[in-house]
Order: C-alpha cells, then sequence, then structure tokens
C-alpha cells in the first residue's frame, strides 16, 4: 500500500486522531479525501486514493480513519448538509473535503470503487474552490 | 390564409424553428487580421475581405432527418454526443490555464491563481465523466456509458502510475473523451438514414446581378475571380479624378456666381437634357404606334386594350414634360436653391414613375405584339422594336440622373438587392449522403469575384428526404461591408473660414478638395456602415486665399460622417500662412449638369478598390 500522501489515524486515541485530521483540513488546507473503516474495502480504497492524489505538490492528501467516532467531534465542525451527515453516520466508505472546509462528496458503499469514483469525488472537492 | 401566403410563412419559419432548437450550420467569420467572429443570428454583416467558415453539424442533421421521417436514431446517442462534444471543449479549455497556473505557482508559489485553475479543470473533469455514469440507463445507452467509464479508468489509472500533473492528467482525459466521441459519430455516421442527402450552396448578390459562388466539397462551381477590396490605398480612382476637376470647375464657379446661381444653372442643364432625350423617344414612339395603326393586326382585339393603355400612357407624359419644360427652361422656378433642388427632386420623381408605367404597358403590349409576330405579322416587330427602343432612351435618360438618389437610398436603407428566386440549388450543387458529407467548408469571399459595400452573401442548407418532396431549408444572409479598419478617399467641395484677416470676400471660400479617411464599420449596427459612416482623416484643399489665382495648398484634419454628407474639420494654409476653418454639405443630389458626379456638392466616396 502507499503511504505517500496518506496519514493514518491512531486508534484508541481520539484526540490524537482529531488533532491529526484538524492539521491537514485547517492548518494544511489541502482537498482531503477521508477513508473510514478498515478491512480489505477501506485498504483498497485507501490505497487508490493514495495513487490518485498526484505529484507531492498537488494539494491532495488522504487520511485514513479507520474509527469513524473518533473523528465525530471534527466532522460535526465541517461544513456539510443533513443527507451527506446521515450517509457518513450510515457507514459510507470516504467523503472528501474542500479547501472551504466544506464535505463535497461522500462516497457510499454501493457506489463502483474504481478510479472514476475517486477521482470524481477529489474532483467534487476541487471544484467547490 | 391563401396557399400561396402559407407556403411563403413556411418557406420563412421553418429555417428559424429549426435554427433555435439545434444549428445545423455553424458559421464562424475569419477576417484579414486574423479575428474571428462566431456568425451567430444577432450578425448579419460580415466584412467584405473575409473568410466564413461553415461547420455542418451531422447530429443536428441526422436529427431533422428523422424528424423528417428517417428511423430514429440509436439510443441515447445524440443526446450522449452532443453533452460530451460540451464538455469535451470545456476541458479542452481548461488545460492551458491549469499548465500556466502551474508554472506561475512553482515561480511565485501563486496559489490563489492555481485554486482557480484547479476548480475550473475539475468543473471540466466533472463534465466529462458525467457520461461515464450509467445509473439510470439501460440498453445501448448504458453500453456505451460502460465503455467510457472503463475507458476513463484506465486512463485514470495511467495517469496516477505515471505521477502526471494536474494538467497533463486532465490532458489525457479529454483525449479519452476525444476517442470516445469519435466512436460514437462513427455509431451514428452508420446508422444515418438512407436516402437522406443535404445541399449546400452559396451566392453573391451584388447590384448588377446575383451568382452562384463555389464552395469547396459541395459543388462543381469553378472558383470566381479573385478580387480583394484593397483597405489602403489612398490613390484617387479614375472616376475621382474626373470628379476633382468636375469640383474644382463647381467651386470656381461657386466662387464667382454664388450658390443658388450656380445650383440653378445644373438644374436648368439637367432637366433640358432630360426633357430633350424623352421627347424625341416619345416622338418616335407615337410615330411608330401611327404607322402600326394602319396595318391589318392593329385590329386584333387582343392589342386593343394594351395598345390602348401605352397611348394613354404617352399622352400623359408628354403632358407632363411639357409642364417640365415650362417650368424648367423658363425663369427659376424656385425663389432658392433649397427649394429648387427640392421641387427638382420631386419632379424628377413623378418623371420616373410615369415612365416606369409606360415601360410596364410597353413589356405588356410587346409580348401580345410577340403573339402576332409569330403570325407573321411584320408591323407587329416593327413596333415592338421601336417601343423597346423608346422605352430604354426614356428609362436611360432618368436613371443617368437619378440613378445617384436611388443608390443612396438603397446603401443607407439596405434595400434588397435579391432574388430570392434565382436562388435555387443548380444541377452544379451536389446532393450529398448525410453519412458521407464534409463536416465543413470555406467561403473565401474574395475568391467570389467583383463585390462593394452593401452587396449580399447568402448560404443556404437544404435536406432531402428520399420521396423527392420533404426538404426543409435553413438561409442565411449577410451583407458585406468593409467592417476592418481601412481608408477611403474622397473628392469634394468644401467652404473654407478663414480665421484671421484675408482676401476672401465673403465668409467662406468655395474649394475643391482630396481627403483621406480612416474608418471602420461595424458587425451589430447597419447603420454604422450605411448612414453614421463616421471616419477621421486628412483633408487637402486647393484654396486661393489671396485671390490671385494661383492655387494655395491646405492641409487640415477633416470628421466626416453622413455618408460624407457632412465634413467639418480645420486645416493651415500653407502658402498664405493662414488657419482656417472648413464644412461641407453634401446631398445626394442627382447627375445635374455641372454639378455632375456622386453627391454634387461635396464629393462621393470612393473604395479603394
Amino acid at each position: 500500500m502507499e503511504f505517500r500522501k496518506t496519514t493514518v489515524l491512531p486508534l484508541g486515541n481520539p484526540a490524537e486522531a482529531q488533532r491529526l485530521l484538524r492539521r491537514w483540513i485547517f492548518d494544511e488546507p489541502h482537498i482531503v479525501f477521508v477513508a473510514l473503516g478498515e478491512g480489505a474495502v477501506a485498504e483498497a480504497l485507501v490505497a487508490r486514493a493514495g495513487r490518485l492524489a498526484g505529484p507531492d505538490e498537488e494539494k491532495r492528501w488522504v487520511v485514513w480513519a479507520r474509527s469513524e467516532k473518533d473523528i465525530d467531534d471534527v466532522i460535526v465542525q465541517l461544513n456539510v448538509d443533513d443527507a451527506k451527515k446521515g450517509a457518513i453516520r450510515n457507514g459510507a466508505l470516504a467523503f472528501s473535503v474542500s479547501f472551504g472546509n466544506e464535505i463535497a462528496d461522500v462516497v457510499d458503499r454501493n457506489d463502483e470503487l474504481d478510479n472514476v469514483r475517486v477521482e470524481i469525488a477529489y474532483a467534487r472537492a476541487e471544484a467547490k474552490g | 390564409m391563401n396557399r400561396a401566403a402559407a407556403l411563403v410563412l413556411t418557406v420563412v419559419t421553418v429555417p428559424v424553428t429549426i435554427w433555435a432548437a439545434s444549428p445545423l450550420l455553424t458559421l464562424t467569420e475569419r477576417d484579414q487580421d486574423g479575428g474571428t467572429t462566431a456568425l451567430g443570428n444577432d450578425i448579419s454583416i460580415v466584412d467584405i475581405n473575409s473568410v466564413i467558415e461553415l461547420k455542418l453539424e451531422r447530429t443536428a442533421l441526422s436529427e431533422q432527418a428523422v424528424a423528417l421521417g428517417a428511423k430514429p436514431l440509436p439510443e441515447g446517442l445524440v443526446v450522449d454526443l452532443k453533452l460530451l462534444s460540451s464538455a469535451l471543449e470545456q476541458g479542452a479549455a481548461a488545460i492551458a490555464p491549469l499548465n500556466e497556473a502551474w508554472a506561475r505557482f512553482n515561480a511565485t508559489r501563486d496559489e490563489k491563481a492555481l485554486r482557480s485553475a484547479t476548480q475550473v479543470a475539475a468543473s471540466a473533469f466533472l463534465s466529462i465523466v458525467q457520461l461515464a455514469n450509467t445509473e439510470g440507463f439501460q440498453g445501448e445507452a448504458a453500453l456505451r456509458r460502460r465503455r467510457f467509464r472503463e475507458a476513463l479508468d484506465v486512463a485514470i489509472g495511467a495517469a496516477a502510475k505515471d505521477n502526471l500533473p494536474s494538467g497533463r492528467r486532465l490532458a489525457a482525459y479529454v483525449e479519452v473523451a476525444r476517442m470516445h466521441i469519435s466512436n460514437m459519430r462513427r455509431e451514428l455516421e452508420a446508422s444515418a438514414p438512407n436516402g437522406f442527402y443535404i445541399q449546400l450552396g452559396a451566392w453573391v448578390a451584388t447590384k448588377a446581378a446575383q451568382r452562384a459562388v463555389h464552395l469547396p466539397g459541395f459543388d462543381v462551381y469553378p472558383e470566381g475571380e479573385r478580387f480583394t477590396v484593397e483597405r489602403w490605398s489612398i490613390t484617387l480612382t479614375e472616376e475621382q479624378r474626373r470628379q476633382l476637376k468636375q469640383m474644382t470647375d463647381l467651386a470656381q464657379s461657386i466662387n464667382e456666381k454664388g450658390f443658388a446661381a450656380t445650383a440653378r444653372a445644373a438644374v436648368k442643364s439637367a432637366a433640358e437634357a432630360i426633357l430633350q432625350t424623352s421627347q424625341s423617344a416619345l416622338e418616335d414612339a407615337t410615330a411608330a404606334i401611327e404607322s402600326f395603326r394602319t396595318s391589318a393586326s392593329a385590329s386584333a382585339n387582343s392589342l386593343k386594350t394594351p395598345l390602348d393603355a401605352v397611348v394613354q400612357d404617352i399622352t400623359a407624359l408628354r403632358d407632363l414634360l411639357a409642364v417640365l419644360r415650362g417650368k424648367y427652361t423658363g425663369s427659376s422656378p424656385a425663389s432658392s436653391a433649397t427649394s429648387l433642388l427640392e421641387g427638382a427632386v420631386a419632379d424628377f420623381q413623378v418623371a420616373a414613375g410615369a415612365v416606369k408605367k409606360l415601360a410596364s404597358d410597353v413589356t405588356v403590349l410587346r409580348s401580345q405584339l410577340a403573339t402576332e409576330a409569330t403570325k407573321g405579322i411584320v408591323a407587329a416587330t416593327t413596333l415592338s422594336n421601336a417601343l423597346e427602343q423608346a422605352k430604354n432612351a426614356l428609362e436611360k435618360a432618368l436613371s443617368d440622373k437619378l440613378g445617384i438618389l436611388g443608390d443612396s437610398l438603397t446603401g443607407v436603407f439596405g434595400v434588397s438587392r435579391l432574388a430570392e428566386e434565382a436562388m435555387a440549388f443548380g444541377k452544379e450543387v451536389q446532393k450529398l449522403d448525410l453519412a458521407s458529407v464534409p463536416e465543413g467548408t470555406l467561403l473565401d469571399l474574395v475568391s467570389t469575384g467583383r463585390r462593394e459595400p452593401g452587396d449580399l452573401v447568402v448560404i443556404k442548407l437544404a435536406l432531402g428526404g428520399p420521396d423527392g418532396t420533404r426538404n426543409q431549408a435553413l438561409t442565411r444572409r449577410f451583407t458585406m461591408h468593409r467592417v476592418l479598419v481601412h481608408l477611403e478617399t474622397t473628392v469634394s467641395v468644401l467652404f473654407a473660414s478663414p480665421l484671421a484677416k484675408t482676401e476672401v470676400k465673403g465668409p467662406f471660400q468655395a474649394a475643391p478638395s482630396y481627403s483621406v479617411l480612416i474608418r471602420c464599420g461595424s458587425r451589430k449596427h447597419p447603420l454604422v456602415n450605411t448612414l453614421w459612416t463616421p471616419g477621421i482623416g486628412l483633408n487637402l484643399t486647393a484654396l486661393n486665399f489671396r485671390h490671385n489665382d494661383t492655387p494655395e495648398l491646405g492641409v487640415g484634419v477633416v470628421f466626416s460622417f453622413l455618408r460624407d454628407f457632412v465634413q467639418v474639420g480645420f486645416g493651415y494654409n500653407v502658402f498664405a500662412d493662414r488657419a482656417y476653418g472648413f464644412f461641407g454639405l453634401g446631398l445626394p443630389l442627382p447627375n445635374l449638369g455641372g454639378l455632375s458626379g456622386p453627391n454634387a456638392s461635396i464629393g462621393g466616396t470612393a473604395g479603394s478598390n
């Protein structure tokens, strides 16, 4: 798995997980692809998102939150509509965050998890400006 | 509504409807300066030396064929093709700005510009990728979208593997879209309706005639004479040289006799010439009719009515001419020059109307005489020829004098030079199968032969069905003008007023002059080209402030507008060392004897072609 532009949040330490996530969203504004959960599907998604994060100077970053509950407090700080918030709570696989701290896209379990879907998630966040 | 009116309405409204729904033909003007202008429905003027690029929209043509009864096209194909074509343009347009933004970021860390370019590029990608969404689609449409998604997925993976920067990634996705569009076009062409064809033709309509012009790939007409309307020539034409001489005589006459006396003399001279010519022509016609009345065929019933009508017209015209002769060959009919000119123009118009009626009735009579002539009656042929000669002589007498007026009004108000019915597709225009028709062609106006500002170029597109009866046409008309910046030369009589004491008697001195004006036209505002015609330039005038018969050179700046009818400016008499202001007022006067030439009191503008 490629971790060149990926941060894996620690398990069992919500404070540290939130600090790291806040850093990529608020302190060093990036388009952030936040992958949620554990298992083979999540691992594959993280790997794919990492590959599509572009060259080093490009402001795309992947954060893997294996425990969605650990980052709940950060999610509520983001601009997000109720539908997307509901989708994340109902077992979404990932979401993307724009430069303006808005959740731009949510990758659902029913989505086709190919390169196209991940690139769409990045593009939707970038298109928000 | 009668059938003819209904037919006209159909012909007129159908193209507009088609155009509004989906353009069958996209037109772009490429001018001599390298500029391009999309010729949408709001533009009806092109530069006279431009190239018009014609691009056929096959998708829209196929849709039209379906509307005419062809087999429906593959499901969703046309819609997807339109959507992806539009997205492709959006994506292609975003690549260069994104690359530039990256270059600037690497040099100056300008993050704001990079984010903005990235935002545009992301939107473009999302437009492209919407065609890869299979959700809600079935059958052929779903399969087509699935193929596109797979191709895009491979391209995204490859770009990631090569760690391409965002600009090159977008370029790769655009390329995938381009290939998919090609595939869809092939699919569309393979299912192109059988038996349906298109014809594309173009015509140029000038004052003298209208002619079909060559569209490469669509007809077998030969290419026309190459003729460029010069933009930067400042030399006088032969006609202008002749006018300049007349302006010199005119200025001298005005200075010596005054404007009113000069105008009166000119009107009188022109009137005498017209009356003399007309009188002779009418006498010839009357003699021919009298001679014919003695022949046997004069009693034919079919000839009675038209013969009576012509005799009546001749009598009326002779009476009118007698009145005019009394009015213009005696003492002056008006108290002022202005009322004299206005009255003269009105009288000419009445005379022209009478001649027109006579010409019309002569045409009717001649057609009846032609029938008699086929019976071997020589007198009918003789009368027919005599009447034709008389008619031509009358028309010439008036048109020589009034032609300038007609030209001026036609130029300003854009009176149509078009006889649409003569613009039918000739046998030289090919009927091209929808699947194999070229994607477009170029209409190089320079290769369409001699033309002048105000002439028209007409483009027609027809779609025909296999039964030969159903076809619909699209017609675009453009007036050609000198839209790009160019120079024009004019000769005129100006009235110069010295700003300091000189030998000039009175407030003004008339003088012949020559101006070089810089002008440009408008594609959207016809009156800028035909009426306002603003121009600024250099004026050279032959003055005589010292009153010693030795011409003095005046150099000035002139503002000209209203087709050079109004000119104002300031100048400097080099020899007399005196500044002066000047004006010129021009009217579209007829060719009035001593005041001959277009815009008699102010010289006509000649294009430098």
